[in-house]
């Protein structure tokens, strides 16, 4: 009975949340755009602090205004860019390794997903919020198994941007010093282990994830959730075993468990999102020009029953009054 | 009077809907043979590929520089070209399969997509035989 209530109330939370996002799924998607464009260009001014410029609030959002308009991949090259601008104000020598590994990595891995392409981006992010499976997991709930790729580069990036940090920064004036810091600077990501174990992590809660929710099997989603979470965590532990990564305990428990919950209510939103894509169209005929909106009808899992009681005679009141009272006994607690 | 064909309508929103959503993916993809989109992809990824390759060399050139410079006289250059150009050859070939055979996948699935935006196109082409028969 418990069980009942809780799923009626979760489908009735459900479809009031249906009913609210068509009727303003237009100003949410750009809503919720312009917040990932703020997220990502505020996350780039604070963890790369090099140009004071750039940390000004009305900067912030001339440049999430600009990321809100454009494609997703577009808004990637921005923040890639602002990026690069960052560290040149540091310096320009480490701004060109940056640039060109941010090339190579578009070039030969991130170009073959587009539609996840934004993971490059918010990966890191979540890298730095210490909820690194929770993009995983919505990559393998939501995406295809190549949405791996674009995983992949957004842990490179995270860690390429962690050698830039970390760096100390001498003087740059001959060659020497320049091939030095070169050379400290690759040294540091080629030779990184928590970069290894990290990638390992991520790429196999992405696979794992993605592999158990296309069974043919109940509960396949959640069952994923639950095997994604388990296999980063077993992972980022292994590779504190036997490679000597240093990743805190605390936080590969603590952070994989919000990355579960972030999963789960992402995938819990998508169900509701994914019946409420209305659709604006227009087209002609000979006669007339139409403006047409499409809205989907929502599809309910529960059937409701109805119970039809049919009494085969009417002066029988006896039988009617005790088929009454034994359905009345029935549906006591 | 003219009125309004609901059926008409009902079938060119469900065109105008799809062509909406899949004008990026499928329908872009149909318009080509699967030999010539899988060849075009390839092609876009051997250059791209290729520019790579040169990036990755150059920043190992880089990495290596002080060991290449103190041991020029030494080195086995026909040996190191050899593994360069066996490294981007390995490197194209494994691409090549995995490129080719994701596109063609990617092509099948398109496909699928295209045939129920084809069987209405195909009720819409009646309808207008209909309407033009009725005028006559």
């Amino acid at each position: 009975m418990d069980k009942k209530i809780y799923l009626k109330t979760v489908l009735e939370w459900r479809e009031k949340l249906y009913t609210y996002y068509i009727g303003y799924e237009k100003y949410v998607k750009i809503l919720v755009k312009f917040i990932m464009a703020l997220v990502a260009f505020y996350m780039v001014s604070n963890q790369l602090p090099y140009q004071n410029k750039l940390e000004k609030p009305w900067i912030l959002l001339g440049l999430s205004l600009i990321g809100t308009i454009l494609p997703y991949s577009i808004l990637v090259l921005l923040v890639t860019l602002t990026v690069v601008f960052q560290i040149y104000f540091l310096s320009p020598v480490l701004a060109a390794m940056t640039a060109v590994f941010a090339f190579v990595l578009y070039l030969m891995v991130a170009r073959y997903d587009q539609k996840s392409i934004v993971a490059v981006v918010f990966l890191p992010i979540f890298i730095i919020w210490k909820i690194p499976f929770a993009i995983a997991l919505v990559l393998g709930l939501l995406f295809g198994p190549t949405s791996i790729l674009t995983a992949a580069c957004g842990v490179v990036m995270y860690y390429i941007l962690q050698a830039v940090k970390n760096i100390q920064i001498g003087q740059e004036s001959n060659v020497t010093d320049i091939l030095s810091l070169v050379q400290l600077f690759l040294d540091r990501i080629i030779k990184n282990q928590n970069m290894y174990v990290m990638l390992a992590a991520i790429v196999a809660v992405v696979f794992v994830t993605w592999f158990i929710r296309t069974r043919k099997m109940s509960y396949a989603f959640e069952i994923a959730i639950l095997a994604g979470t388990v296999c980063g965590i077993l992972m980022l532990l292994f590779g504190n075993l036997v490679y000597e990564s240093e990743f805190s305990i605390m936080w590969v428990f603590l952070g994989s468990l919000l990355s579960g919950v972030i999963g789960y209510i992402v995938h819990f939103m998508h169900m509701v999102l994914d019946y409420g894509q209305t659709e604006d169209v227009q087209f002609e005929d000979d006669d007339y020009y139409y403006y047409v909106r499409a809205v989907p009808k929502m599809k309910m899992t529960i059937e409701n029953k109805k119970i039809k009681k049919i009494y085969s005679n009417k002066g029988n009141t006896q039988s009617r009054r005790t088929y009454e009272r034994n359905m009345s006994n029935r549906n006591r607690p | 009077m003219v009125l309004i064909d609901l059926e008409k309508v009902r079938i060119m929103t469900k065109l105008a809907v799809f062509e909406q959503e899949e004008e990026e993916d499928a329908i872009k993809i149909t318009r080509y043979y699967q030999g010539d989109y899988v060849r075009h992809e390839l092609l876009k990824t051997l250059v791209c590929i290729t520019f790579g390759y040169v990036c990755l060399c150059v920043l190992g050139v880089l990495y290596q520089l002080e060991y290449l410079i103190g041991n020029a006289i030494k080195l086995d250059y026909s040996k190191l070209l050899v593994e360069l150009i066996g490294g981007y050859c390995i490197l194209l070939i494994l691409y090549g399969i995995g490129v080719s055979l994701g596109y063609i996948h990617q092509y099948h699935r398109a496909k699928k997509k295209i045939k129920g935006y084809d069987k209405n196109l195909h009720v819409l082409r009646k309808l207008y035989r209909k309407e033009k028969e009725r005028e006559k």
